[in-house]
C-alpha cells in the first residue's frame, strides 16, 4: 500500500472588493514641526490594520531622501527607528498600505534642534513608583525643561531634574522630555524633545490563587471535582491597598461576582501583600450542609496554590529573536521577619534557584523584546507575607565614541545608526621600527600587515585601535562564574567585517589616554592587554561566523566592579554591520538577551580620505589637472563630514605608497584630534627610492629634478584648490611638508585670489627669502638671490604677493636634519656640468642677459625670468637664506605665525627622524603637534 | 624628505656621471662661478678630456684633485668624503651650570655628543657621534672643544639635582641656530635641587571672546572667564576687518593684571620655574595690521605674573587668535600655573 497518494486541490480567491477603506494611521510621536534633539529619531504610530505595510521617508534640506520600512507589531503599534535627522527641516512622509493596496499618507515636519537634551536612565528603585524623579542634561541652560508635562529645575551645569513625574503604572512607561526657551509651559511654543521617548520596562503584579476542590457527596456517594480561580490583581502604586477579584469561577455554578477584599494592613509601597495558603475552606453548596450516615457532606481542598506573578514587559518594538535580560530582586517578610527566597518560577518552567544575598533573592530572566513574561517567586513555607519584587532591565549596551568628542556615553550622543554608522579604518598598515631613521614609522605594507598580528605591535600601532565600552548591567559576578557568557556578535552584515578585541589597560576609566599618554600606551602593549582576546573556543577575531564568547578570565582579570567595562578593538575585516553584546547561557548555546546594536562600518583608510595626483612618475612632467587615485580603494564620498577640507602635500623622496602612508598618518592623527572635516592628499611626481650609493648613482641630480617637478606641479595644485574652494568656500586648509612647500607656495603664489583659509608650512624646503628677504643670509654667492628679489635687485621677494591663503603659518625647526642637507644642495647650484644639461651663471651680459644659462652639447641656452623661473630655481639659483622650515621669525606672509618645532613641547630635535617627526614616532609623542596644527588652522573648538 | 642622506650621495653620482658626460662631450666648461663661504662645500667640476677624467671640488677648506683612471666608486667615495667633511665645523663651546638660586654648580658631570660626518665603510645617516665627558669647575663652567661636527648635544648630571626641563641642550652649527657659548658669555644650564617642589594650581583653557574691545576677566584660580566679577587678568581684543590705507593697525590685544603685574619671558627654553622678584608691569599690548581673510594671532606669549598684590606668583602662556573661525570670533588659549603660597617657586 505504500506509495499511494491522494491529492486534493483547493482554489481560493482573494477578494478585496469588500475592502474599501485604507487603514487608519495615527501619529504618536513626533508631532508636526517638533524640534528634536540629536541626529536620529524614532517614529511611533498606530495603525488599525496590523497587516498593513508602513514606510517612512525622510527628506532633508539637501533633498536627500531616506526611505525606511516600519516595523508593525501584531497590535498595530508602528515603529520606525533610527531615522536620520539632518539640520534644518526634515520632511517626513509616513505611508500605510493595506493588503488591498489602499493607502493613507501622513506628512509632517521634524526640525533638528541645535539644543541637545538628554535624559538619564531611571534608577532601579524608581521603576515601580507612581511618581519618579527624572534627570538629564540640556545644552542651553536658558531653556526650560518639562518631563511628561512636569517642569524641571535647570541647574545650568547643564543638568536638569524633574521631580514627581507621573508614570504609567503598568506596562511600558514613556517619558517625553521637552525643552523650550522662555516658555511658561511646554505647550505654548516650540519645544525640543529627545530623539525618541525614553522607554523603560516596568512590572505589573498580581497574586493568583488556584484552588482545586474535590467535593464528596456522602449522601449519594459521588465525588464532584471542580476548580475555580481567584485572580487577585494588585494595582501598583495607585490605590495600592486593595485586592480585586477579577475573575471568580466555579465549575457548575454561576460565576462569582467581583468582590473587593481589603487587606487588613496594606504594606507601604513598594511592598505588596500576598497569601500563599488560606485556612481550610469549607464549601457548602447552596448554603446548605447535608449529613448522610453521620458524615457531613463537605468540600475538601485537595490542592491550593498561590503565586505572585510578576509580569514583565520588555519595552520597544517587538523584534524577532531579540530578548532583554531582566533582573529580579525579591524580598519577603513574614510578619516583620525577612524570609528567605530560594527560587522563582518562570511560567511553564521549573523553579529556578535564586542567588540569595542578605535575604534578597536575585534572578536574571530573559524576556523577548516586545513581549511579556510571567514570573512567580516561590516562597515555600510562608503563609501570609509581604513581598517586594523589583524587576529591572539589565541594560546591555555597547558604545563607541561615535561623535568623536573624546568621551563615550551610552546615550544618544554616541548613538550609531544604519545611516550613520561608526566608521573606523582597517588596521592593515605595517607599523614598526624603521632603522633608517631610528624611529617608528609606517613600513612597506608589501612586507607586512598589522591585520595579521594578534598583538599590538608597538605604541605607534595604537592609533589604529579604538575603544569599545560594554555595559553588562551589573551582573559581572554571573559572567565571572560562568553562569552567563557575554558575547560579541555581528548581525546584518555586508562584506566581511571583523574585529579583534583587547582588554583596555585603562580598565578603570576606559579613557583614550592609550593614545596620548606614554605610560598608558606602554601598559596597553603589555600582556595580556597587548594580545588579542581569545574567546572560550579559542577564536581571536570577532567574525560573522560565530558569537565571540568572552571567557570568564576577562571578567575575573579586568572587570572594574561596575556595570561598564572596557575594550579596545582594531578592524581586520572589511565590511559593515551591527555589533551586539549578547548574553548566553552557561554553555553558550542559548542566547538570553542582546543589546541594541552599534552600527560599524570598517573601511580601508583609503576610502576615508581623498587622493589626488598630478602624476607619480618622476620622469614624466606633472599634469595640470589632478586625477583621483582609486587603487585599491577610492574615496567614499558618502561619509558624513564637516564642511572643511584639509589638503596635504607631501615632500621629496617618497614612493607612492609612502606618500599615502604620510597622508594616512596625518589623517589618523587629525582624526584623533577630533577633526571631522574632509581630508585629502595631493600627490606630485617626486623622485624616490634613493637608498645609499646604488640608487643614487643610477638617478643623478635627483633632488633638483624633483624640485623642478615640484615647481611644475603648482598649477595642478592650484586647480585642485580652486575646485575645492568652490565646494567648501572659505574652508579649504593646506598643509605641506618639506619640498611639498615648493608646490604649495607656488600654487598660492599663482592664485589670483584667496583659495585657502590657512596654509601651514611644515619643515618647508623652500628658501625663507621667498617670503622675507630680511632673514639671515646663509651664504653670499655671486649668483643673485632671486628668491629675495624677483627678478631684479630692486624687486620684492618671490612670494611677496602670495594671495592664495588668508593665513600663513610656519612650523619650523632651526636644526632640522634634512634642511641642513638642503643647504648643501643649494650650495651646489648652479648644477654645472653634473649631468645633461649643465647649468651656469655668469655676470649678466649680452651673451647671457640674465646671467643664467645651460649648456647642451655645444650650445649655450640662456635662461630668462619669468619664462624659465622654475628651471632656474630648481637647478641654477642657490638660496642665500636658510630654508623656510629652518628659519625663525619669518615676516611677510608668515609674520607672527611661527611655531618652533625644535623646542619644547614639540622637541623635534636635530636627528634624522626629526624632519618627518609628525609622521613618524607615535601619537603619544606627536598629538601635541597635531593639536597645534588644528589650533593654528582655526579648527579648534 | 626621507633618507636625506641621498642628497649628498646623489651629488656624488652627479659628479660621476658628469665625468662620463664630459668625456663624451669633449669640451671645456666655464670656470667656477660660486665662491664658497662659511666653509660649506660647493661643487664645480672643472674639466674633462678624452684622456683625463678629473673632478675637483673647490671650497675654502677642501680641494681635491682626483687621480686619473679611478673607478667611479672610488671617485664617488672621495666626493662623499669631501661633502661630509664640509658639514663639520669646529666646536668650541663654553657652558656654565648654576643652581636654582643662580649660584655656580661645581663638579657637575657634562656629557656631550658631537655629530661628526665622515665616510666610514658603512654610512650612518645620523653621522658619527663623538662622545666626550668633562666636569664643571668651581665657577660652574665647562669647555668642549677640539672636535668638529654640525651638532652638539649636552647632558648635565649631578646627584640631588635635576636639570630644568625645556632647556636648550642641542646646538646646531651651520644652521639658523643662534646661541652664545663663549668663555665670556657661556651657555647657562640651570639645575634644581630635586627636593624643591611647590603645590601649584594649574589650568589649560580655551575661551571664546568677542572682538569688539569689551573687557573680559579671567579668574585663574577658577579657570573661568566673564565680563564682570573678580579675577586676575583683564583681556580685551579689538579687531576690525575694515581698515583704511592710513590706518596702521586693525588688531589690538590688551592684557591687564588685576592688582598684579606681569613680566614677559622671551627665552623659549626657560621653564619658568622661578618668578622674578620685580620688573612687573600691569599691562601687555600687542597690535598689528592683518589683511582681510587673515587670522591674527599674538603668537605664543609667556609671562610671569604676580597676583593679589604680591601674595601669589605664577606663570601663564597665552595665545590669542582673531578672527578665529566662522563660529568663534576670538579665541584665547591660556595655560597657567599659580603658586598660592606666595613663593616665587613655580616648580
Amino acid at each position: 500500500l505504500a506509495g499511494n497518494e491522494t491529492t486534493t486541490n483547493f482554489n481560493y480567491t482573494v477578494d478585496y472588493s469588500g475592502v474599501t477603506n485604507p487603514p487608519a494611521l495615527t501619529l504618536i510621536w513626533p508631532q508636526n514641526n517638533a524640534l528634536v534633539s540629536g541626529c536620529n529619531f524614532t517614529i511611533q504610530a498606530q495603525v488599525d490594520d496590523a497587516t498593513a505595510t508602513v514606510t517612512a521617508s525622510v527628506t532633508d534640506t539637501n533633498g536627500d531622501t531616506n526611505i525606511v520600512p516600519a516595523l508593525v507589531e501584531r497590535n498595530g503599534a508602528v515603529w520606525v527607528k533610527d531615522l536620520p535627522l539632518s539640520s534644518g527641516t526634515n520632511i517626513v512622509t509616513l505611508t500605510a498600505t493595506n493588503a488591498a493596496g489602499l493607502g493613507i499618507v501622513t506628512n509632517f515636519d521634524v526640525v533638528q534642534s541645535a539644543v541637545s537634551v538628554t535624559m538619564d536612565p531611571l534608577p532601579d528603585n524608581e521603576l515601580n513608583q507612581a511618581l519618579v524623579t527624572v534627570t538629564g542634561t540640556v545644552s542651553d541652560s536658558s531653556y526650560n525643561v518639562w518631563v511628561n508635562g512636569v517642569q524641571a529645575t535647570v541647574s545650568g551645569d547643564p543638568t536638569w531634574e524633574a521631580d514627581n513625574v507621573p508614570v504609567n503604572p503598568t506596562g511600558t512607561a514613556s517619558f517625553t522630555v521637552e525643552a523650550g526657551m522662555n516658555l511658561d509651559s511646554p505647550l505654548s511654543g516650540k519645544t525640543v524633545a529627545l530623539e525618541q521617548p525614553s522607554v523603560v520596562s516596568v512590572i505589573s503584579q498580581h497574586t493568583n490563587y488556584e484552588d482545586v476542590l474535590t467535593v464528596h457527596n456522602f449522601c449519594d456517594g459521588t465525588d464532584f471535582i471542580s476548580t475555580y480561580t481567584e485572580a487577585l490583581d494588585w494595582t501598583m502604586g495607585i490605590g495600592g491597598d486593595s485586592w480585586w477579584f477579577t475573575d471568580y469561577f466555579w465549575s457548575g455554578e454561576t460565576n462569582g461576582s467581583e468582590t473587593n477584599l481589603s487587606a487588613a494592613n496594606p504594606p507601604a509601597p513598594p511592598w505588596l501583600y500576598a497569601t500563599t495558603q488560606q485556612p481550610d475552606y469549607h464549601y457548602v453548596p447552596n448554603g446548605e450542609s447535608e449529613t448522610c450516615d453521620g458524615l457531613q457532606s463537605d468540600s475538601e481542598i485537595t490542592t491550593q496554590t498561590a503565586k505572585t506573578i510578576i509580569e514583565l514587559a520588555a519595552g520597544g518594538p517587538a523584534q524577532s529573536g531579540a530578548a532583554e535580560l531582566v533582573r529580579l530582586t525579591v524580598q519577603v517578610n513574614s510578619g516583620d521577619v525577612p524570609f528567605p527566597v530560594s527560587s522563582a518560577r518562570i511560567l511553564g518552567q521549573a523553579p529556578t534557584p535564586m542567588e540569595t544575598n542578605d535575604e534578597v533573592g536575585e534572578l536574571y530572566v530573559s524576556v523577548p523584546v516586545g513581549a511579556t513574561e510571567n514570573i512567580t517567586p516561590v516562597v515555600p513555607g510562608a503563609d501570609n507575607y509581604t513581598f517586594n519584587v523589583q524587576a529591572t532591565n539589565v541594560t546591555l549596551q555597547l558604545a563607541v565614541d561615535a561623535n568623536r568628542d573624546g568621551n563615550i556615553t551610552f546615550d544618544s550622543q554616541d548613538q550609531t545608526t544604519a545611516a550613520n554608522p561608526y566608521r573606523f579604518w582597517l588596521n592593515n598598515d605595517y607599523d614598526g621600527y624603521d632603522s633608517s631613521i631610528e624611529d617608528y614609522d609606517d613600513l612597506d605594507p608589501s612586507t607586512g600587515d598589522d591585520a595579521t598580528n594578534t598583538t599590538i605591535s608597538c605604541t605607534r600601532d595604537l592609533e589604529d585601535y579604538t575603544r569599545l565600552w560594554l555595559n553588562t548591567g551589573g551582573f559581572v559576578p554571573q559572567l565571572e562564574s560562568g553562569e552567563f557568557i557575554a558575547a560579541l556578535e555581528w548581525k546584518s552584515t555586508t562584506g566581511n567585517p571583523q574585529i579583534r578585541v583587547f582588554p583596555a589597560a585603562d580598565w578603570i576609566n576606559g579613557g583614550a589616554t592609550y593614545l596620548t599618554d606614554t605610560n598608558m600606551a606602554a601598559a596597553q602593549l603589555e600582556s595580556p592587554c597587548g594580545e588579542a582576546m581569545q574567546d572560550v573556543n579559542g577564536q581571536e577575531t570577532v567574525t560573522t561566523n560565530a558569537p565571540f564568547l568572552i571567557s570568564t578570565n576577562y571578567w575575573y582579570d579586568w572587570a572594574n566592579g561596575t556595570a561598564t567595562n572596557f575594550l579596545l578593538f582594531d578592524a581586520v575585516g572589511h565590511g559593515s554591520g551591527q555589533l551586539v553584546l549578547a548574553i548566553y547561557n552557561s554553555d553558550g548555546t542559548v542566547k538570553l538577551a542582546e543589546s541594541q546594536p552599534i552600527y560599524l562600518d570598517l573601511q580601508d583608510v583609503k576610502e576615508m580620505y581623498e587622493r589626488w595626483t598630478v602624476g607619480d612618475d618622476p620622469n614624466t612632467a606633472p599634469l595640470t589637472t589632478a586625477s583621483v587615485v582609486a587603487d585599491p580603494y577610492s574615496y567614499d564620498s558618502t561619509i558624513p563630514a564637516d564642511n572643511t577640507y584639509i589638503l596635504f602635500v607631501h615632500g621629496w623622496n617618497l614612493a607612492p605608497w609612502e606618500k599615502d602612508a604620510f597622508a594616512e598618518t596625518a589623517f589618523k592623527r587629525l582624526y584623533w584630534q577630533g577633526y571631522k572635516g574632509h581630508f585629502g592628499e595631493f600627490r606630485w611626481p617626486t623622485g624616490y627610492g634613493f637608498t645609499p650609493i646604488i640608487g643614487t648613482i643610477t638617478d643623478a641630480r635627483n633632488y633638483d629634478n624633483s624640485e623642478s617637478n615640484a615647481w611644475a606641479s603648482a598649477t595642478g595644485l592650484l586647480n585642485k584648490l580652486n575646485d575645492l574652494n568652490t565646494i567648501y568656500p572659505g574652508h579649504v586648509y593646506l598643509m605641506a611638508h618639506s619640498m611639498g612647500n615648493v608646490v604649495a607656495g607656488e600654487a598660492l603664489n599663482l592664485a589670483s585670489n584667496q583659495v585657502v583659509n590657512t596654509y601651514v608650512a611644515m619643515q618647508a624646503a623652500v628658501p625663507a627669502h621667498c617670503y622675507d628677504s630680511t632673514t639671515a643670509n646663509r651664504v653670499t654667492p655671486t649668483t643673485p638671490d632671486r628668491y629675495a628679489y624677483y627678478w631684479t635687485d630692486s624687486s620684492p621677494s618671490y612670494f611677496n604677493s602670495s594671495a592664495g591663503a588668508g593665513t600663513y603659518v610656519n612650523f619650523y625647526n632651526i636644526n632640522d636634519w634634512a634642511l641642513g642637507w638642503w643647504n648643501v644642495d643649494q650650495n651646489f647650484k648652479p648644477d654645472e656640468g653634473l649631468a645633461f644639461p649643465g647649468y651656469y651663471y655668469s655676470t649678466p651680459s649680452d651673451t647671457h642677459p640674465m646671467g643664467f644659462y645651460k649648456i647642451i652639447g655645444s650650445d649655450d641656452i640662456n635662461l630668462f625670468f619669468p619664462t624659465n623661473t622654475y628651471e632656474i630655481f630648481a637647478y641654477a639659483d642657490p638660496a642665500w637664506s636658510y630654508a623656510l622650515g629652518a628659519q625663525a621669525d619669518v615676516n611677510g606672509r608668515f609674520s607672527g605665525n611661527q611655531v618652533d618645532l625644535f623646542s619644547s613641547p614639540y622637541g623635534f630635535g636635530s636627528e634624522h627622524n626629526g624632519h618627518s617627526a609628525e609622521f613618524n614616532s607615535d601619537n603619544m609623542n606627536r598629538a601635541i603637534f597635531w593639536n597645534k596644527l588644528i589650533e593654528e588652522m582655526g579648527l579648534s573648538q | 624628505m626621507k633618507n636625506k642622506l641621498a642628497i649628498f650621495l646623489s651629488i656624488i653620482a652627479l659628479l660621476v656621471i658628469a665625468l662620463f658626460w664630459r668625456q663624451m662631450e669633449n669640451r671645456t666648461t666655464p670656470t667656477a662661478h660660486f665662491p664658497v663661504s662659511n666653509a660649506l662645500a660647493t661643487k664645480n667640476v672643472t674639466s674633462a678630456s678624452t684622456e683625463l677624467q678629473q673632478a675637483t671640488i673647490h671650497s675654502n677648506t677642501f680641494q681635491i684633485a682626483e687621480q686619473t683612471q679611478q673607478d667611479s666608486t672610488t671617485i664617488a667615495e672621495e666626493k662623499a668624503r669631501v661633502i661630509l667633511k664640509s658639514r663639520n665645523l669646529p666646536i668650541d663651546f663654553w657652558g656654565k651650570v648654576i643652581d636654582q638660586d643662580g649660584m655656580p654648580l661645581p663638579s657637575v658631570k657634562v656629557e656631550s655628543r658631537i655629530r661628526h660626518w665622515d665616510f666610514a665603510a658603512k654610512i650612518n645617516p645620523n653621522g658619527t657621534m663623538i662622545k666626550k665627558e668633562t666636569t664643571t669647575g668651581a665657577d660652574g663652567q665647562f669647555h668642549i672643544s677640539g672636535d668638529s661636527g654640525d651638532n652638539l648635544e649636552i647632558k648635565v648630571v649631578k646627584a640631588g639635582y635635576a636639570l630644568e626641563p625645556n632647556m636648550k641642550l642641542d646646538f646646531g652649527y651651520g644652521t639658523a641656530d643662534r646661541f652664545n657659548a663663549t668663555q665670556e658669555n657661556p651657555m647657562v644650564f640651570k639645575m634644581w635641587k630635586t627636593n624643591i617642589h611647590e603645590q601649584l594650581i594649574v589650568g589649560n583653557n580655551r575661551f571664546h571672546i568677542a572682538t569688539d574691545g569689551r573687557t573680559y576677566i579671567i579668574n585663574l584660580t577658577k579657570g573661568t572667564i566673564a565680563e564682570s566679577g573678580e579675577g586676575d587678568i583683564k583681556v580685551s581684543l579689538t579687531y576690525s576687518a575694515q581698515i583704511t590705507d592710513d590706518q596702521s593697525n586693525n588688531w589690538l590685544f590688551e592684557m591687564n593684571a588685576v592688582n598684579a603685574g606681569i613680566v614677559e619671558e622671551t627665552d623659549s627654553h626657560s621653564s619658568m620655574y622661578a618668578a622674578p622678584e620685580d620688573n612687573y608691569t600691569p599691562t601687555f599690548q600687542f597690535n598689528q595690521r592683518i589683511r582681510n581673510g587673515q587670522r591674527g594671532s599674538t603668537g605664543e606669549r609667556r609671562f610671569y605674573i604676580r597676583l593679589k598684590n604680591g601674595q601669589e606668583y605664577g606663570r601663564i602662556t597665552i595665545e590669542v587668535f582673531a578672527p578665529y573661525n566662522d563660529k568663534i570670533p576670538g579665541l584665547v588659549d591660556i595655560q597657567y600655573a599659580i603658586n598660592p603660597t606666595g613663593s616665587r617657586i613655580l616648580r
